[in-house]
């Protein structure tokens, strides 16, 4: 019993120290990559579980009545061309209307989703629309309330630092 | 750096609603399939109404997803209720846009629009507040090119005999002005 003890201490040694090495590194790595402006840090008190854990995932909260939503949509089109995973959410039941915008903006590689009202996103502390959350490692970990001002490269050189 | 938006301004002026006594409603404005209104049409209905403007320059308020929504909330009893949208934007929402865009919410959502005088009456009538601003300075008509608009981001109920019964928060959302509504018409019923 007591050998068996013995032997198990040193395993159980190294997962926490691989764990505790893997999180000071994650958070090394947010730390070491310039927020731009515009991006604020965001703790959700309730983390959304059923997001994939992709290195980096943003996920936007839209609709075609908003002009400054629709003006960002290309730039998240070309964010998802890049590979970045990209959840585009439409607020309000109109999948046709998000059909025809998707068309007339050539948007071939957002998601056409959509959620009856509004409330899920304001439970995010959100007032208005665009809203966009990004999530690292399936962890909420930034937001941006209102149109996404950061130029593209440096929005996409910023993710990419932060999915290492 | 961004700009001041429209929607910060609205925060900001939601600690600066007037505390003077409301009221009745009182406006003359313009309907695309109506023509001239005021508060006399509709009778016998509530109306529930909020002030805003169609071009959002980078976050977009919710206020008419809300009346819609509110409404909706209501079911059987959403015909008793009218939802109104007015525009503080005379000078870029004709009378076209906003019933366009505010069709998009709901076929029973009803846009309003006036000339400047006619929208600062409705707004003073609301005990509600408006203006124009260019890079943080107040702007007055006539209009430069550019420039941003604020206004105060209440949702108003009134009563069929167009006095105000309740004001709702910027942000209360929906359902909780849906269910307020409620209680209002089941003590009306009684």
């Amino acid at each position: 019993m007591n050998n068996k003890s013995m032997i198990n201490k040193p395993s159980y040694l190294v997962i926490l120290l691989t764990a505790l090495s893997a999180y000071f590194a994650s958070v090394s790595v947010l730390a070491s990559c310039q927020l731009p402006q515009g991006i604020d840090r965001f703790t959700p008190q309730q983390q959304d579980n059923t997001l994939p854990a992709a290195p980096v995932n943003i996920i936007n909260y839209w609709a075609t009545w908003c002009g400054p939503c629709i003006k960002e949509l290309p730039t998240l089109n070309n964010l998802a061309k890049q590979g970045i995973a990209v959840t585009t959410i439409h607020v309000g039941n109109k999948p046709k209307q998000i059909q025809t915008m998707f068309n007339r903006l050539v948007i071939t590689l957002l998601p056409q989703t959509y959620i009856a009202d509004f409330s899920p996103v304001r439970q995010y502390g959100f007032n208005g629309l665009p809203a966009t959350l990004i999530a690292v490692q399936g962890q909420i970990k930034y937001k941006v309330a209102g149109y996404i001002e950061t130029p593209e490269a440096e929005l996409a050189k910023w993710l990419t630092c932060i999915a290492k | 750096m961004r700009l001041l938006s429209c929607f910060t301004a609205i925060t900001i002026l939601l600690a600066g609603v007037s505390s003077a006594i409301a009221t009745p409603l009182s406006f003359f404005l313009e309907e695309q399939h109506l023509g001239s209104v005021t508060e006399k049409n509709w009778p016998g209905k509530y109306l529930l109404i909020g002030i805003g403007y169609t071009s959002c320059p980078d976050i977009c308020p919710t206020t008419v997803m809300d009346l819609s929504s509110a409404v909706a909330g209501l079911g059987a009893k959403a015909d008793k209720i009218v939802p109104i949208f007015i525009s503080v934007d005379p000078n870029r929402d004709s009378v076209k846009n906003i019933d366009l865009y505010v069709k998009y919410f709901s076929p029973n959502m009803v846009g309003l629009v006036g000339n400047i005088t006619q929208t600062t009456d409705v707004v003073k009538t609301l005990s509600a507040t408006y203006g124009y601003s260019l890079e943080g300075k107040p702007v007055y008509p006539p209009l430069p090119s550019q420039y941003e608009v604020y206004h105060s981001a209440y949702i108003y109920l009134y009563g069929p005999d167009r006095q105000l019964i309740d004001v709702f928060g910027y942000g209360l959302g929906g359902d909780k002005i849906s269910q307020k509504i409620a209680t209002y018409l089941k003590i009306e019923s009684l």
